[in-house]
């Protein structure tokens, strides 16, 4: 402890950039400090594959890495594979600071920035530092590590006391515990100490997903609005904005919103699908186009693509095929045949997709020469889904809804009747947003009065008119799991835990609702099975 | 979406981003030539010349980029909670050959655990800037003080050199034309450290600088005020 050079020798460090003059002085300098195991590799594949075998103490990485991920995707990349262990130091280097940073995700920053050009004792300085911090957050850290919230919680209270300079890395660390647990209110007491001293911008957004967990959404809309008052590169507060804007029914405000958050970072699959969802809303057909393009494009090497961005995109290119859009009408059709491929090849055993896919060929061939023999087909085709024993995915209800839209006919209308069952239909059709907010209301009164029961039938309600509101959705999980506790299994059906699950599958693992979400379903699974072996 | 369209702030960036790298290479040389060789008075004034060059490419270099986002009003701050002491120390640290070659005694008085917040790589950037001039016009010493008064943090640096010419302690910094700006070496310098002060607001209060002549070191003072 007391001869720095020997603290050095025992961290690992990790360099990466891929100017190798650089690399090598970076390398010299940290080395010339005393640490003794330097790894070094030149873009973010290798990185991903020596942290997870190394996990070392200490990244070092340039922003700018050439072709390939840069460093704060890199970040990125750590944090969505769930590698990046809470004690690692990351440091981003960067040529100019301010810009490359505020673009960046507000959940996932560096632990610090190192601006270009710097000498080797600036970089012993700023070290010196971030590991004279990290030593004194370590038992915290290796609390997080050892998956005990608790005792994290409790160190983050002790330690301020000892050192002062601790009270602020304490607090955000409580903060985030307090979100991922689903204790909003504790969570906003702690955003609130912050923002009382200072409206800091991390501080400002952990309010607002705290008051987003507690149904407030009118605060929510304030919060983000003042964050993108400060920053208008604040791309978590447009995502949160849209959310909530949403959920509150005004999809108008959202559309315009996404709108602006796309020009400024156009390359998030999650964002441009949402895009071009509300597009299709307000029959922006030529935008969905775009967006849904873009969506397929990126999700060529990315696992949040899924069948249903599929089907849409066959839906938006068969309205721009049929609708006057000039040019365009002509030229996108062309674009059928690599989305049937890829589908075949990416899931080559989807029954159910590509029964969707084979409904939108017939109806295609119907559009173009209206011949009766395809409507035929039309109905033998729904009449086998209809056979099959499993519930319809709902890309394929939204495919079979889409055929509805097209073909003004009795037995064709008879068909999709029997195959689409009455809950599923209710699924797509009934989107009332503030029916939603009222029985979600409802049901957090309920619950606070420990009536799970009657919480559980709001909350339900509440959910089937906003399938894609996920705090509804986690309540309602939240609402499932209490009584599982209270031996209430018979309540637990699967396919409310089902509906839950449709609605929380697109969050993103960065998402704090991600976790909570996760750990409910596991204790949930656990409360079932322990259950059933008491039982017997 | 306009992709063809080229931003000029994207090229500025990149263009920046490769002038940094050349610097940090020929910073970390001077570093090792600096390690290796006698120094006598000449080499001493000649590497701490050099460094004086290197240190004003650079915040050029930041200067022109973060003026050219001001004006397209995309300034972006990053403000957390920074400890002055250690913030100085990096100032230091980051100086450290030329102070050396020059042969400069450097102090700051900090009130213990200081913290405050502001936007870390502008405020020590437009810090450096005063420092690299202050060590170049000082004759033995600078002092660096940081204290909290009114609700405001007070950074004050002083030198013991023959202060700032008349024409630059006129009150207004910010209300400096184009003429002066080519006029001084140091104008840029300080209407980019204005910028950056009056960036910083909180409660409706804006950061400020200031300059002067005199105080306990008897050369000149400059003075940045943050809410």
């Amino acid at each position: 402890m007391n001869n720095p050079l020997n603290r050095y020798a025992e961290i690992p460090f990790l360099i990466i950039d891929d100017f190798s003059e650089f690399r090598l002085s970076l390398k010299q300098m940290v080395e010339s400090f005393g640490a003794l195991q330097v790894d070094t590799c030149t873009n973010a594949d290798d990185a991903l594959a020596l942290y997870a075998e190394h996990y070392h103490k200490v990244i070092l990485v340039d922003y700018n890495l050439g072709e390939g991920l840069t460093g704060l995707q890199l970040l990125e990349e750590l944090n969505y594979r769930n590698l990046l262990r809470a004690d690692t130091i990351f440091v981003l280097i960067t040529g100019e600071t301010a810009m490359d940073l505020v673009m960046g995700a507000l959940e996932y920053r560096p632990d610090d920035y190192l601006a270009k050009p710097f000498t080797r004792n600036t970089l012993k300085a700023r070290l010196d530092k971030l590991i004279r911090q990290n030593e004194l957050l370590q038992p915290v850290y290796n609390s997080l590590i050892k998956n005990k919230p608790n005792h994290a919680l409790a160190l983050c209270e002790v330690l301020p006391l000892k050192n002062k300079r601790t009270s602020m890395d304490c607090l955000k660390i409580k903060g985030d515990i307090f979100l991922k647990s689903g204790e909003y209110a504790k969570a906003a007491n702690v955003y609130q100490s912050v923002t009382e001293q200072r409206e800091l911008n991390w501080a400002l957004m952990g309010l607002a997903k705290s008051y987003a967990g507690l149904s407030m959404l009118p605060k929510v809309k304030d919060l983000c609005e003042r964050i993108i008052c400060k920053n208008k590169y604040a791309l978590a507060a447009y995502d949160l904005l849209t959310e909530t804007l949403c959920d509150l029914g005004d999809f108008e405000q959202a559309y315009g919103l996404l709108k602006s958050a796309i020009e400024i970072s156009p390359n998030s699959l999650i964002r441009q699908r949402q895009l071009g969802q509300l597009a299709l809303r307000y029959l922006e057909i030529e935008t969905a186009y775009t967006a849904f393009k873009k969506v397929l494009l990126l999700g060529k090497n990315s696992i949040k693509i899924q069948p249903d961005d599929y089907i849409t995109t066959l839906q938006v290119i068969c309205m721009v095929q049929f609708g006057s859009y000039g040019g365009l009408s002509r030229r996108a059709p062309k674009e059928y045949t690599g989305i049937y491929r890829t589908i075949l090849k990416n899931y080559p055993h989807d029954i159910q997709l590509n029964n969707a896919v084979e409904l939108h060929k017939v109806l295609l061939k119907y559009l173009s020469n209206k011949n009766e023999s395809q409507l035929e087909e039309i109905t033998t085709l729904l009449n086998k889904i209809s056979k099959s024993p499993d519930k319809l995915k709902p890309f394929l209800v939204s495919q079979i809804s889409f055929i509805e839209q097209y073909i003004d006919n009795h037995d064709i209308k008879k068909a999709i009747e029997n195959t689409i069952s009455i809950e599923q239909s209710e699924l797509l059709t009934q989107e009332n947003a503030e029916k939603s907010q009222n029985y979600n209301r409802q049901g957090m009164l309920k619950f606070k009065q420990h009536d799970y029961l009657a919480a559980k039938s709001a909350f339900k309600t509440a959910l089937v008119n906003a399938p894609s509101n996920a705090n509804v959705a986690l309540n309602l999980l939240q609402c499932l799991y209490k009584l599982t506790i209270e031996n209430h299994n018979k309540q637990v059906e699967q396919a409310t835990l089902v509906l839950c699950a449709r609605s929380l599958e697109h969050l993103e693992p960065s998402d704090h609702r991600y976790t909570h979400s996760q750990s409910l379903f596991c204790h949930i699974k656990a409360q079932l099975a322990n259950k059933n072996i008491k039982g017997k | 979406m306009q992709d063809s369209e080229i931003d000029f702030s994207t090229v500025l960036g990149a263009s920046m981003h490769d002038m940094k790298n050349s610097l940090c290479m020929l910073l970390q040389s001077i570093d090792t030539i600096n390690d290796k060789i006698d120094h006598d008075d000449r080499t001493r004034a000649e590497l701490a010349q050099i460094h004086y060059e290197i240190a004003r490419v650079n915040s050029n270099l930041l200067q022109l980029l973060a003026l050219y986002r001001n004006n397209n009003k995309s300034l972006p701050l990053n403000v957390e909670e920074h400890y002055l002491d250690e913030m100085i120390e990096e100032l230091w640290a980051k100086n450290e050959m030329y102070i050396d070659n020059k042969g400069i005694s450097c102090e700051y008085e900090i009130e213990e655990d200081l913290a405050w917040f502001f936007d870390l790589d502008l405020i020590s950037n437009l810090l450096n800037d005063i420092v690299v001039n202050a060590l170049r016009y000082t004759h033995t010493k600078i002092l660096i003080t940081a204290k909290k008064i009114n609700n405001m943090l007070e950074i004050q640096i002083l030198d013991d050199g023959k202060g700032y010419p008349e024409h630059m302690l006129l009150p207004n910094v910010d209300k400096m034309n184009a003429a002066s700006l080519s006029q001084s070496r140091t104008g840029l310098g300080l209407y980019f450290a204005t910028l950056i002060a009056d960036a910083h607001t909180n409660n409706n209060c804006h950061g400020s600088i200031n300059l002067n002549n005199g105080g306990n070191l008897g050369g000149s003072i400059f003075i940045l005020r943050l809410p």
